[in-house]
């Protein structure tokens, strides 16, 4: 570099330095310390990565590695009321925004809490139970069906909610009761007016023993985009139709044993059909209930059992039923699942582990045939 | 998620429900340990805890009592977690805490073992020798920021503080703060004894923490704290050398908080008998000579 430049860059780095400093900085001044008595910024994620096999040799992938999720959540501390958190999940082509949400507290006890964004609906324990806590490796078939791109009652979805706990007061009570687009996750505007109400409460009546309710009421549209067969959708024009699921759980949990249940039900709006006249989609009625129900329930049992064998430092056997139903009208058209499950702990406070799960899907229906799903998952919390 | 098609094997469905089923009840059996009494928790607590389980293993042959400190968060962490079987918090449970240990199955009981006063304190050189609970709290604010504005003389004051898992940060946050963050340029301190050294160097300081800690210091001053009756009280005696009970006792002191025990449960064998110990007339008499504040209902006040 000529000395003539390197001369210029050094005045200019200079100059700017100088800008930089404080007007004050030339008087005398205590030194400053780094807040470190509020936590203004925690950086937090987890990642797994998966070995993936099928037993069903023309399914693709059948055999394939893959990094099933690459986290990364920020938290601030803007002022002890105000506390806005941004989580994203790094998959190989993008990063795809989770949670994105600002909290304001109303209580500093948390009883109150007023959260605005898009984040995960309150419905369902095992839905809003972090995938990097789960007692299997993957969420089930019930999560799948009412899940994001199926019947959609849980997922993110933008909105604004209130929230909060009793726990300060010494009542084991939460809630959370909220107001939502109804489009679904990371979906830039709401097409139509319609919103979805969702709200869940969580009690632990005893210590090890929670129990929960969750309700979700969706007005859907009706897909009349050209060309579109006359079927509920996101993107309706006119019409209201509700699409209701409900739901209830329970966990109990005692030294290294974790026992949990949930049943949920609800508006199978995908398998319906609307009614055939357009004034029988009477605004703000449930036209959808010509349609029909699904529903289904799970029972997953784990145990915890400590060990001194490095590295390990914990192993947890487990076993997951599950049975899900889409349409209760007809007999023998859902499925039961079976997931042995045995996880081996490294760390247990990061959760560093390997889990090790056969997921046997047995479709309930004859001539169907039982798919076997074999994962080796390892993961770890930051 | 799962297409459909594959080898048929409802057997093997129930194999595997088997093999779970098996592998759960058979190893749950497997759990369930004995062993010593491990304790973890408050620093403002520590030194008191250690001499509680030197005396205690002294008359007790047969019991080893490991204790360790890293701040009330920390041991009541451990306790949930399965890691120690008493936790010495300076502050109660939080709504959080309370959560986790509840859904964890885990039933937290409390057992308060003593009190403690904090004291506030300034370098010996400060002209200021009293402080009202509303100065305190503008102090640790950033409303207040110089000394002069209590009556001192010039000069910036230097905020000492303690780390977010210490029990006496909380309990100064939410008695004395209200609630109210700290200033942002409160510098954090590892432990109390760490910071009575930082103000012991520092003319412009000031900081606070358990009475025990300053009481054989002489290069920290206490200062006199100016509650709701008005009045600036210290929360040691005329001489400095030993607290003044009656004052903490009868809340004319304002800054006095019990120091807990909790336990995973309701406490049973070597834990229990500790514990009983504790709060037994020669547990707290140690907690007195340690320069902790015992029970009232135990010592007749």
């Amino acid at each position: 570099m000529p000395r003539k430049r390197q001369r210029a860059l050094s005045l200019a780095a200079l100059a700017a330095i100088g800008l930089l400093v404080p007007k004050g900085a030339t008087a005398q001044t205590p030194p400053q310390f780094v807040n470190k008595t509020s936590e203004t910024l925690t950086f937090g994620g987890y990642v797994q990565t998966r070995w993936q096999y099928t037993d069903q040799k023309d399914a693709l992938p059948s055999n394939t590695f893959r990094i099933r999720r690459a986290r990364l959540k920020v938290q601030a501390v803007v002022t002890p009321r105000i506390k806005p958190t941004v989580e994203v999940d790094v998959v190989p082509t993008s990063v795809v925004m989770k949670d994105v949400f600002i909290d304001y507290l109303f209580s500093p006890r948390g009883y109150f809490t007023l959260r605005m964004g898009h984040w995960k609906k309150p419905f369902s324990r095992e839905e809003l139970r972090s995938s990097s806590a789960l007692l299997v490796v993957d969420r089930g078939r019930l999560s799948e069906e009412f899940g994001p791109s199926k019947l959609a009652y849980q997922e993110r979805d933008m909105g604004v909610a209130v929230l909060g706990d009793f726990y300060e007061a010494k009542i084991p009570v939460e809630y959370q009761v909220g107001v939502f687009n109804g489009t679904g996750a990371n979906t830039a505007t709401d097409a139509d007016g319609r919103k979805s109400y969702v709200g869940r409460v969580e009690a632990i009546p005893v210590a090890g023993l929670s129990i929960g309710a969750n309700v979700n009421l969706t007005d859907r549209g009706v897909n009349r985009a050209s060309g579109a067969a006359d079927t509920l959708a996101y993107p309706g024009l006119d019409d209201h139709v509700w699409t209701n699921a409900y739901g209830i759980d329970a966990k109990f949990q005692k030294r290294g044993l974790v026992l949990e249940g949930e049943f949920r039900t609800g508006d199978n709006w995908r398998g319906s059909t609307l009614p055939a006249t357009a004034s029988a989609r009477v605004k703000n009625k449930t036209a959808v209930r010509e349609g029909v129900t699904a529903r289904g329930a799970y029972l997953t049992a784990v145990y915890k059992i400590p060990v001194s064998m490095p590295p390990l430092v914990a192993v947890e056997p487990g076993l997951r039923v599950e049975t899900y139903d889409p349409n209760t009208d007809v007999k023998k058209d859902g499925s039961t699942l079976i997931t042995p499950y045995l996880g081996l702990w490294a760390n247990e406070a990061s959760g560093t582990r390997v889990q090790l799960n056969a997921v046997i899907d047995q479709p309930q229906a004859s001539g169907q045939k039982t798919v076997t799903t074999y994962v080796v998952q390892l993961q770890t919390r930051y | 998620m799962r297409p459909r098609s594959g080898s048929s094997s409802s057997g093997r469905v129930a194999r595997w429900s088997g093999i779970g089923a098996a592998a759960i009840l058979g190893l749950a059996s497997v759990a369930g340990s004995a062993g010593n009494i491990t304790v973890k928790g408050s620093d403002t607590m520590v030194l008191l805890a250690q001499k509680w389980a030197e005396v205690y293993q002294k008359q007790n042959p047969g019991v080893a009592i490991q204790v360790t400190g890293g701040g009330s968060g920390t041991g009541i962490a451990a306790l949930i977690n399965g890691t120690c079987d008493i936790a010495n918090s300076s502050r109660e449970l939080k709504g959080s805490e309370r959560k986790l240990a509840l859904s964890s199955g885990v039933d937290i009981k409390e057992f308060p073992v003593a009190l403690d006063a904090i004291c506030v304190v300034v370098h010996p050189n400060n002209p200021v020798s009293e402080l009202s609970t509303e100065q305190i709290k503008g102090i640790y604010t950033g409303a207040i920021n110089d000394w002069r504005q209590v009556g001192g003389t010039p000069g910036i004051i230097m905020r000492y503080s303690r780390e977010n898992n210490s029990g006496t940060y909380a309990f100064m946050k939410e008695q004395i703060l209200q609630n109210k963050d700290y200033a942002a340029d409160c510098q954090t301190m590892p432990g109390t004894a760490a910071l009575a050294d930082a103000v012991a160097r520092d003319p412009l300081g000031i900081g606070y923490g358990g009475v025990a800690y300053f009481l054989s210091r002489t290069d920290c001053k206490v200062v006199r704290v100016k509650g709701a009756s008005g009045v600036a009280v210290s929360p040691l005696t005329d001489d400095g050398k030993s607290i003044a009970y009656e004052r903490v006792y009868s809340r004319e002191y304002p800054i006095s908080r019990y120091l807990y025990c909790y336990t995973p449960g309701t406490p049973r064998g070597e834990t229990k008998a500790y514990l009983d110990w504790i709060l037994s007339p020669a547990g707290q008499g140690i907690a007195k000579a340690e320069g902790y504040i015992p029970l009232p209902a135990r010592t007749g006040n």
